[in-house]
């Protein structure tokens, strides 16, 4: 029989960490680098982005001056479009955005009164909504349908029907419009 | 060189016992009551609308979402993590605590907290969840409260480090005990976590709810409050794993499978608990993605103690399972004493948090969360964590120490099972429904019962919800039953109550480092990583600050 | 021959010795494989989802 060697002579401090725990420790660090890596690359290689610093307001004006007093979708280059929306207890102005189908949009959210949220269902796009700092996100709708913005963030009594929709229609559609 | 060290023991005297007592009855009453609330929500998903009956003490969804949130996540955690840490705090020093009227203080500023939040809450004067986001503004008394809780778990949290300080002069050359080392630790992390919610309430919210001030930055309040918010969570799961560390291997009849990597885990905790806040605010505006960024790593590091708890604790079960007979490479589980509802409630527990360890990765994966931010996929998420991983093992935690502290018998352990089985049966059901609404895009704290833009597809998983959360509603109900039979019953003979259960470490903790067991340096650590991944961009916010928010009561 | 073996207070040695937790291994593999499945799948709804800038 094999003696236990570890008694032999008396025992030093030591973390005295099992070699199968040990490996489990590098692999853990590995599956994290991988995954942090595959998000990094991700954000700031493929372009799915989180929103960032954008600009600042003053809640209490934004309806006399500035983008915000004419919420809505502008046109700003072929297949390029920006939309102004704000949100207040409980709806978006607008209720609803109607682009054509690839249009590049970018979005820019702020709140008349309290917290609100902005998240467009089957998309990326997702913005926390806050009094005094504007939201931006751009994103490309490929596909043809209606596509629900739903504020996602509580915001009184009537929260749940705060809602709008995009609307992305056939390019020849949007022409007919008139846009 | 080894040093022998003989290990007193010392039972909790009455008193003791009684302090410990007052806390899990406040809790467990919270827990009760705010669980009724849950399942009112689940319901509602169903167009089931149980508020009606509640008018007009309660008068909508939004005020028992705001009650749900605020007794199950902050009451009932706080009071059973300040009781449970005060008797390891006692029992793993095996000595009385230093200034027990500072604790009994701690506690008393606890319960006028409580109650004056309570109050503006029923009154509805206070509809704005746990989270209370300004520009939503609750009645000044809700503030007041809060901050009275946090204060008080700061007295008490003075009241153990004080004893730990003269434990430490007493014993300078013995290795902390685990499960006091563990509380006392826990309490650290809670006293620089919370600076961010006091701030944020004394600077902004208080004076602006007592009119002091027109108007708040709503988007510095969401930075103060994350500060606080992420951390929060690990002040709540640290005790559960104290347990599991600490005290299941022994219920389950084996030992820790390694000190010296419990309390590395534990340090680890203290150091990347709090710097990682910005991982709430990914979508938010007002605060560069750079910052996002390093705090999704920061984010990422955190997860890496939980690996090792994983790691740890399930060997130290797989060592108590072969102990016992099991063979195998899962035959050990099936020899786990899962006949005892204690041991079975935090095995359920942790079979959950493996998955709401995945969730809470993704939560942290920077752009993923553009996926499932605000919706129904964070509630999922956290009742596997804060409602399982941390209330079922608490649940387990009182199945011993309610009749250890009581002096009596637990009733039924039979019915006991059934209790921890249909949480567990509950959750599951309850918890997936939820996150696969989140990925569909359901917003989470909406009655989506009566929102008018919900799809077809989404009507299979609202409907799981509300059976899950009915399940949890049962198994509430037996938990208060069994608790108040057990505590209300006759004096059991000492013998056939329960002990403290105190795990022993495989090798003599004496072995571990005794850099392992020294506070300031990894104090030290916390704060400069705190100034260094929080302060820039904390400065940018409180330099730029722009009070125009004026407060609202849109309910 | 037997050896003499010291008693040092606290220490299982033998338990350390012997005990490898391949179970644990095993259960641990499961839950990495399920981290991977879970986790990549929220992923690729993200890659599915379309840029956002």
């Amino acid at each position: 029989m094999t003696a236990p060697p570890a008694n032999a002579e008396p025992q030093k401090e030591s973390m005295g960490i099992d070699p199968y725990e040990r490996n489990w420790i590098r692999f853990s660090i590995v599956l994290l680098v991988v995954f942090l890596t595959a998000v990094t690359v991700a954000g700031f290689a493929m372009g799915f982005q989180v929103p960032g610093e954008e600009a600042r307001v003053d809640p209490a004006t934004i309806t006399e001056a500035g983008p915000f007093a004419n919420p809505g979708v502008r046109q700003i280059a072929p297949g390029e479009f920006e939309v102004y929306v704000v949100s207040r207890t409980f709806n978006f102005d607008p209720a609803e955005i109607v682009v054509p189908q690839g249009a590049t949009v970018t979005i820019y959210v702020t709140s008349q009164d309290v917290q609100h949220g902005f998240k467009i269902t089957d998309t990326n796009v997702n913005m926390q909504v806050v009094p005094g700092q504007v939201s931006k996100l751009t994103y490309t709708f490929d596909r043809v349908g209606e596509f629900p913005y739903i504020c996602h963030e509580y915001c009184g009594i009537g929260h749940a029907a705060m809602f709008g929709r995009v609307r992305v229609v056939p390019p020849s559609e949007f022409e007919e419009a008139g846009a | 060189m080894t040093i022998s060290i003989e290990r007193p023991t010392r039972e909790l005297t009455d008193a003791e016992k009684r302090f410990v007592g007052w806390h899990m009855l406040v809790a467990i009453i919270a827990l009760l009551v705010g669980s009724i609330f849950g399942p009112m929500q689940a319901l509602q998903y169903s167009n089931v609308d149980l508020y009606q009956y509640l008018e007009p003490v309660i008068r909508s969804y939004y005020q028992g979402l705001t009650l749900h949130g605020v007794l199950n996540a902050l009451v009932w955690t706080t009071f059973f993590i300040v009781g449970f840490t005060t008797l390891t705090t006692i029992k793993g020093l095996a000595r009385p605590l230093s200034y027990p009227k500072v604790n009994w203080a701690g506690f008393w500023v606890m319960v006028v907290g409580l109650v004056t939040t309570a109050v503006p809450i029923l009154l509805n004067q206070a509809t704005v969840l746990y989270t209370f986001y300004p520009p939503l503004q609750a009645s000044w008394a809700f503030y007041l409260g809060l901050t009275l809780v946090v204060v008080g778990s700061w007295v008490s949290g003075v009241g153990f480090f004080l004893t730990y300080r003269d434990w430490r002069r007493e014993n300078p050359a013995t290795r902390s005990p685990f499960i006091a080392f563990a509380g006392v630790l826990n309490m650290a992390m809670w006293q620089i976590a919370t600076l961010g919610v006091a701030v944020e309430i004394l600077t902004m919210l208080l004076p602006w709810s007592l009119g002091l001030i027109d108007a708040t930055d709503p988007e510095l309040a969401r930075t103060y409050f994350w500060f606080t918010g992420h951390p929060l969570v690990y002040f709540w799961l640290l005790p559960a794993y104290i347990s599991w560390y600490g005290m299941l291997p022994k219920q389950a009849g084996g030992k820790l499978f390694s000190d010296s990597l419990a309390r590395l885990a534990f340090w680890l905790f203290l150091i990347v608990s709090v710097p990682v806040g910005f991982h709430h605010q990914f979508v938010d505006p007002g605060v560069p993605t750079a910052w996002k960024w390093i705090h999704a790593t920061l984010t990422y590091s955190v997860f890496f103690p939980s690996m090792l708890t994983a790691f740890t604790v399930i060997a130290s079960l797989e060592y108590a399972g072969r102990r016992r007979g099991g063979t195998g490479l899962v035959g050990w589980i099936r020899a786990l004493p899962w006949k005892d509802p204690s041991v079975a409630a935090q095995l359920l527990a942790g079979i959950l948090f493996l998955f709401g360890g995945i969730g809470g990765l993704t939560n942290a994966s920077y752009n993923l969360n553009l996926i499932i931010h605000n919706t129904a996929w964070v509630p999922g998420h956290f009742h596997l964590t804060v409602a399982t991983a941390v209330t079922l093992s608490f649940m387990g935690i009182t199945y011993w120490l309610v009749p250890y502290i009581t002096g009596k018998q637990l009733v039924s352990p039979r019915l006991a099972l059934v209790q921890v089985w249909t949480w567990f049966v509950g959750m599951v059901i309850f918890s997936n429904a939820m996150h696969v609404l989140g990925l569909l895009g359901a917003p989470r704290r909406t009655p989506l019962g009566d929102a008018p833009y919900v799809p077809e597809e989404w009507n299979g998983h609202l409907l799981r919800t509300s059976i899950g959360g009915t399940i949890l509603l049962v198994s509430v109900l037996i938990y208060g039953w069994i608790m108040l039979r057990t505590a209300t019953g006759p004096k059991a003979d000492p013998e056939d109550v329960p002990g403290i259960p105190i795990a022993e470490s495989l090798r003599d903790p004496q072995l571990t480092p005794l850099w392992l067991d020294r506070f300031k340096p990894w104090l030290i650590a916390a704060g400069v990583l705190i100034v260094v991944a929080y302060g820039p961009q904390l400065w940018d916010q409180i330099t730029g600050i722009q009070l125009n928010a004026p407060g609202w009561t849109p309910w | 021959m037997d050896e003499p073996v010291m008693e040092t207070p606290g220490v299982d040695a033998e338990e350390t010795e012997h005990f490898k937790p391949i179970g644990t291994l095993f259960v641990l593999a499961i839950f990495v494989a399920t981290i991977i499945l879970l986790w990549g799948s929220v992923y690729v709804i993200l890659l599915s989802r379309g840029v956002t800038s």
